[in-house]
């Protein structure tokens, strides 16, 4: 099985290789002055701007969110008795989720490039309403994986009843245990 | 009501800065050792230390620069928005327990105190500590401008008092920050924390509902303004690109759980099992206060092209340009202090930190080499901690003030360089060495040093060079990805260290 330090270290790599790759072949450029206003930035052309790097943009950010599973994979991860406990798909599937919310938004923003999606989706172009209105939520997943799966991948009475021997033998003290809430 | 506007911006900004003077009068009862002035003796419950962890993170750039960012660059800094709730995630995944545990067993009062712990390496502890108070001073300074130049422009222009310098807001700013950071600590930190994110939290969201009645059609005609203006400015990556939202979205949300100012707050928790609700606190609150950032920014953007506002001196300008506009009377007020809160709730998180750095950490090193505790053992011994904690502080403030006044009248890139090289440094130091080495057991000291000095250089060389990465790449991201490639080959091509085996058990936990 592919350990959690092993997977951060590969998807590390594999994102410096997509930086390297930018930075080596950068794409044609992202806006410009705005002709009537001094403070502000005129997005121009995105077909232009995003020419030929869609695709390298799409594999940057999957696997920016792959990097967010392995970390937290590789924080619920330990020596001891812990770890995923069997429920690990739900971090897995969430991951996903997000990964497939973010090849949506790359689709549509194709389809935006084409002026085929103008229309607004509660008060927003349709890509970025993806972004605020479902990939955002998507990543508060894991907020609410952790909430709920708090016991059983971070924290449970066993490895506090460790905490509590570890501190014993160390001749510290604590209000983790006993203290009130 | 209109008649007043200016009375009651002045006396909600005197009323805010009533109250953090009184919570840090009461605050100086409950500080007693320097345990309580940097973790707040280990004793706070979950509302306060989620709060205190959103506040901090939405500073004053958050509530002038942010909307200046949409304003300016479109839909661009949506990007930095949205990365709180994933950058929490990652943050209480792999390090709130954690360091929240180390600090129980080994009675740690700050980040440099448990990365000591954990690779056993005064070095290790020393570079941490000089990186937190080089990445702070930049921040501090900035949020000290940002205070004493929006307390100017209202005593200014409400007429209260016109000829007003900056060097006299500087001082009365910086006093009433010094005051309950000085008296109170930690403890007043986090307890103005709360009154600051709770004011936060109503200033965004009735500013977000005040926007939706600028513009003929609410936000949709706004929308329609805008995208018939420019429609890919109002497309997911604004005016920057993919590559470079994408390489944001990785620096600000990985990069977050490097952040000393955010972490540090897991250590004062008192009971850790009730860190499960901490997401529920900092994901909402902030999630409702960045409302004021998207909706301020994008409504300015819309009115100016439209014509029915002048355009603005600077982007920076979007968030007192409305209030004075178009946000009624109360909510002007209500916001004005929102807006010293969202300053002072990270200033006052920094002058802490940094305290602990320059009075603790690093002398705390020295003694340690010398064989003797971090943490002083008698009684009499962490009084005068306290008391040089206290000191500190004040030498701290004083730095950074000055350090903003010379930027203001001499040298403007200075602090605007330090500012820029905060993030990015944190998260290039200190992901790697506290984030990954916290949980890793072959991390050595080796990696988490070289990782730490590169990111120091690397961040610090891009701002004084002035280095652009090519394709819109953010120049803190190539430090990140580098500092981690650096940390993990050094750990892996190294022999392992051994790890004491009480600060093993607890990576077991």
């Amino acid at each position: 099985m592919l350990k959690a330090d092993r997977l951060v270290l590969a998807i590390v790599i594999a994102l410096s290789a997509v930086v390297l790759w930018t930075i080596i072949d950068p794409a044609p450029g992202g806006g410009t002055q705005h002709t009537e206003f001094s403070t502000m930035r005129h997005g121009g052309s995105g077909a232009e701007s995003h020419e030929g790097t869609l695709f390298r943009g799409w594999l940057f950010g999957a696997l920016i969110f792959l990097s967010f599973g392995a970390l937290i994979a590789f924080g619920i991860s330990r020596g001891g008795s812990g770890g995923l406990r069997g429920s690990g798909g739900l971090l897995v599937g969430a991951v996903l989720a997000a990964v497939l919310v973010w090849t949506w938004l790359i689709f549509s923003y194709q389809s935006y490039l084409e002026g085929e999606t103008q229309t607004l989706w509660l008060a927003l172009p349709v890509p970025t309403a993806i972004v605020i209105y479902i990939l955002y939520p998507t990543t508060a997943l894991l907020n609410v994986l952790f909430v709920i799966f708090f016991k059983r991948w971070v924290l449970s009475e066993e490895d506090l009843e460790s905490y509590n021997q570890v501190l014993e033998k160390a001749g510290a003290s604590d209000s983790t245990i006993g203290g009130g809430s | 009501m209109e008649a007043w506007r200016d009375t009651i911006i002045i006396s909600s900004i005197g009323v805010y800065m009533v109250l953090c003077v009184g919570v840090g009068l009461w605050a100086m009862r409950r500080t007693k050792t320097v345990r309580d002035f940097f973790v707040a003796g280990r004793d706070l419950g979950i509302l306060v230390t989620g709060i205190a962890m959103f506040s901090s993170t939405m500073s004053g750039f958050g509530f002038v620069g942010g909307p200046g960012l949409v304003y300016a660059l479109g839909m661009a800094s949506v990007w930095i928005v949205i990365t709180s709730a994933v950058g929490y995630a990652i943050s209480d995944f792999l390090l709130g327990k954690r360091l929240r545990l180390f600090a129980g067993l080994r009675d740690s009062v700050s980040l440099p105190d448990a990365v000591v712990a954990r690779y056993g390496d005064e070095t290790s502890g020393l570079l941490t500590a000089i990186a937190i108070l080089l990445g702070i001073m930049g921040y501090l300074a900035t949020q000290i401008l940002a205070m004493a130049t929006v307390l100017q422009t209202v005593l200014q222009n409400t007429g209260w008092w016109p000829g007003i310098t900056l060097v006299t807001c500087v001082i009365i700013s910086v006093s009433v920050l010094l005051f309950y950071s000085v008296t109170g600590g930690i403890v007043a930190s986090v307890y103005t924390d709360l009154v600051q994110g709770s004011i936060m939290i109503v200033a965004g969201v009735l500013i977000f509902l005040t926007t939706l009645t600028v513009m003929d059609g609410g936000a949709t005609g706004a929308m329609n303004v805008l995208m018939q203006d420019d429609p890919e400015g109002m497309g997911p990556w604004g005016t920057i690109g993919l590559v470079g939202c994408m390489s944001w979205y990785f620096m600000f949300s990985v990069g977050s759980v490097g952040q000393p100012h955010i972490v540090t707050k897991a250590m004062m928790v008192r009971n850790i099992r009730n860190y499960r609700y901490m997401p529920v606190v900092t994901v909402i609150g902030y999630s409702l206060t960045a409302l004021l950032w998207i909706s301020i920014g994008l409504i300015m953007r819309a009115l100016v092209v439209s014509g029915q506002h002048p355009e603005l001196a600077a982007p920076d300008a979007a968030a007192a340009e409305f209030l004075g506009n178009y946000a009624h009377p109360l909510l002007a007020g209500v916001v004005f202090a929102g807006l010293f809160a969202a300053i002072m709730s990270t200033a006052d998180a920094f002058l802490n930190i940094g305290a602990a750095a320059l009075v603790h950490d690093i002398p705390g090193s020295l003694r340690r080499r010398a064989g003797k505790p971090a943490i002083p053992d008698s009684l009499e011994k962490q009084r005068r901690e306290l008391f040089q904690a206290r000191l500190g502080t004040v030498f701290l403030a004083g730095i950074a003030a000055a350090f903003a006044l010379y930027s203001f009248y001499v040298n403007d890139r200075l602090v605007a360089l330090l500012g820029a090289f905060g993030w990015g440094t944190f998260g290039a130091a200190l992901v790697p060495a506290v984030a990954i080495g916290l949980n890793w057991k072959r991390a050595t000291p080796l990696a988490a040093n070289t990782a730490i000095v590169f990111s120091l250089v690397v961040n610090f060389g891009i701002e004084v060079f002035n280095v652009r990465i090519p394709g819109g790449v953010h120049g803190g991201t190539v430090a990140l990805l580098g500092a981690l490639l650096l940390f993990f080959g050094i750990s892996l091509a190294s022999k392992p260290q051994p790890i004491d085996p009480e600060i093993e058990a607890i990576m077991d936990i």
